[in-house]
């Protein structure tokens, strides 16, 4: 932990880049690098789902509360992981304001990797557009108060969204050739998204590609997908955090090695072994279990696990994935309450 | 500055009400001493949310006896105590009501659809109640399927409202009654409850449903 309680105070901003960066922090960021927006939020500041994520007004509105009303030292305007895939033709669901959008992947768009076309209109699609635009508002609302984390979504959760996840799977089982060849297509898009958002104004960027401990293994991810972002490390021009779901503890070490700046860990793994496997090569940011402690128990629980994560050293806070939509705001005030309760009281001790 | 209200814990969510905008409305609990008091509230701003709001809590008020404290939107048990499930099952109810401040309290009756036997919950003082089934009330049928019929709403009722089982001195169970934790009577929250009784499973589906939207699954988890 590169915490020093007497370092001058910092802003939310200065303390989440200085985490992912490895530089010493007054106190640890609480930091999300998905979704914290939930159904009172949203009627709070009239951005209910499906607008706040097709609306760029709505969609800042609804990041900020993140910062605003939980005290979170960073806000992520890109609620969902369908912006692009939408831009990109796919099939969506945009359901109501209690549920996910989703692609609908029983309808993929695309069989081979000849069938792949990037639209020209990627950026400028107005889901697409959408956040980028909100990302604007966000840092000119903002300045340098906060970090504002955007996402771009990696080359093997697009494939899902685009060929369906089980044709994909199959796929890269039968013909590693030509997922590589879907998978060196669909990059582009990742970087050219990314890159967009960097110039609205985002701090860092998620990177959630699901190569999930379910259904792809740590083999899996060094064959297909280390060099891959290892590129994305180098060519995204800021701190990327990488997102994975599930059981990753297998590809830790692989992850550790692309020179990404973060890992957004899933609670099946704990802090205290995944901590081991980074070894500081790779920050680590997550882990506070969303379905069983952050919906279903209370504040308590959730400081438990803050303060669990602390003690192994993890140097950013935050929920392990998009947080429930029903999730209680006091179980999310609790997280940034919680850490600076354990900061007074190891200040102190 | 947080807008946020400091309202207590949040003990029971309806995301979206379908008979005011789609807003979401909530109930939480926060202890006044040892007396916990329940308030409705809404975060959302929209037109008719505040009427809407206060019609849950006056519908809670006749249809689960509670009383209103401090505002017209928090409300206890005249018993001073906590029954969660059952001022949960309360709240939800009213949600489901275009105008809940205006239906009537449940009576202690019901005609059971399953069977067509009326159903009686007889106070029997202290909290207790006794559910017996009206064997003439229905035919053909028989004393069996009378039994049948109250273990099953005896069992609804205590799932649904946290309602104990009920002994003699001697120990031995007297599988017809049920009784509040509290030791005190509460006719509306029994006639509610009594309504839902019979059909606990449904309600059980009605809230895993209700549970698992809003949970975003990995893409590898979705269809």
């Amino acid at each position: 932990m590169k915490s020093d309680p007497q370092a001058p105070s910092m802003t939310g901003r200065q303390r989440v880049l200085a985490a992912l960066t490895g530089e010493r922090v007054d106190r640890t960021p609480v930091c999300n690098p998905t979704s914290v927006a939930t159904v009172e939020l949203m009627d709070l500041v009239d951005a209910p789902f499906p607008q706040a994520n097709r609306e760029p007004e709505r969609m800042a509105r609804l990041a900020a509360t993140g910062y605003t009303e939980l005290g979170f030292d960073s806000v992520m305007p890109v609620f969902s992981i369908i912006q692009e895939s939408s831009a990109l033709g796919c099939n969506i669901q945009w359901e109501q304001k209690d549920n996910w959008p989703t692609v609908r992947m029983s309808k993929p768009i695309w069989k081979t990797a000849q069938d792949i076309e990037i639209p020209r209109n990627l950026l400028t699609h107005p889901d697409t557009s959408c956040v980028l635009e909100a990302i604007r508002i966000l840092r000119k609302q903002y300045g340098e108060e906060i970090a504002i984390i955007g996402k771009t979504m990696g080359p093997w959760s697009l494939a899902y969204h685009c060929f369906g996840v089980e044709a994909f799977l199959l796929m890269s089982l039968d013909d590693p050739d030509q997922t590589r060849m879907i998978l060196d297509q669909l990059k582009q898009v990742t970087v050219d998204f990314g890159i967009a958002q960097i110039e609205a104004g985002a701090d860092a960027l998620t990177l959630p590609d699901h190569a999930t401990g379910d259904l792809v293994s740590g083999e899996y991810y060094e064959r297909y997908l280390r060099d891959l972002h290892i590129e994305f490390a180098q060519s995204l021009a800021c701190p990327i955090i990488l997102h994975i779901c599930g059981r990753t503890v297998d590809r830790m070490e692989f992850i550790a090695q692309t020179g990404m700046a973060a890992f957004h860990f899933d609670s099946k793994n704990t802090p205290a072994e995944s901590m081991s496997i980074v070894d500081e090569r790779i920050a680590l940011v997550g882990n506070i279990n969303n379905p069983e402690t952050l919906f279903s128990r209370g504040p308590e629980d959730v400081e438990s696990e803050v303060f669990l994560n602390l003690d192994a050293g993890v140097p950013l806070i935050g929920p392990e994935c998009a947080i429930p939509l029903q999730t209680s705001l006091e179980n999310l005030q609790a997280i940034p309450q919680a850490v600076k309760t354990w900061h007074a009281e190891h200040s102190n001790g | 500055m947080s807008r946020l209200q400091d309202l207590g814990r949040r003990v029971e969510l309806q995301s979206m009400d379908p008979h005011c905008h789609d807003i979401s409305i909530a109930l939480y609990r926060e202890f006044n001493g040892t007396v916990p008091e329940y308030t409705v509230h809404s975060y959302s701003e929209l037109p008719g949310t505040a009427q809407r709001v206060l019609a849950i809590a006056n519908g809670m008020q006749r249809l689960g006896a509670l009383q209103s404290r401090q505002t017209d939107t928090t409300l206890q048990f005249a018993c001073g105590n906590d029954h969660p499930l059952a001022v949960r099952r309360t709240f939800l109810e009213c949600c489901k009501l275009a105008d809940p401040s205006q239906v009537p309290a449940g009576e202690l009756s019901i005609v059971d659809r399953k069977s067509g036997l009326t159903i009686v919950a007889h106070c029997l003082g202290e909290g207790q109640y006794r559910i017996t089934a009206d064997v003439e009330s229905a035919v053909p049928t028989s004393v069996d399927q009378g039994a049948k019929r109250v273990a099953v709403i005896v069992n609804g009722l205590r799932k649904l409202g946290e309602m104990l089982p009920v002994q003699d001195a001697d120990g031995n169970l007297h599988e017809d009654c049920v009784s509040f934790s509290c030791g005190q009577d509460h006719h509306p929250l029994v006639g509610l409850l009594l309504q839902r009784a019979p059909n606990v499973r449904a309600l059980v589906r009605e809230q895993e449903a209700a549970a698992a939207r809003g949970v975003l699954a990995a893409p590898s988890a979705q269809s």
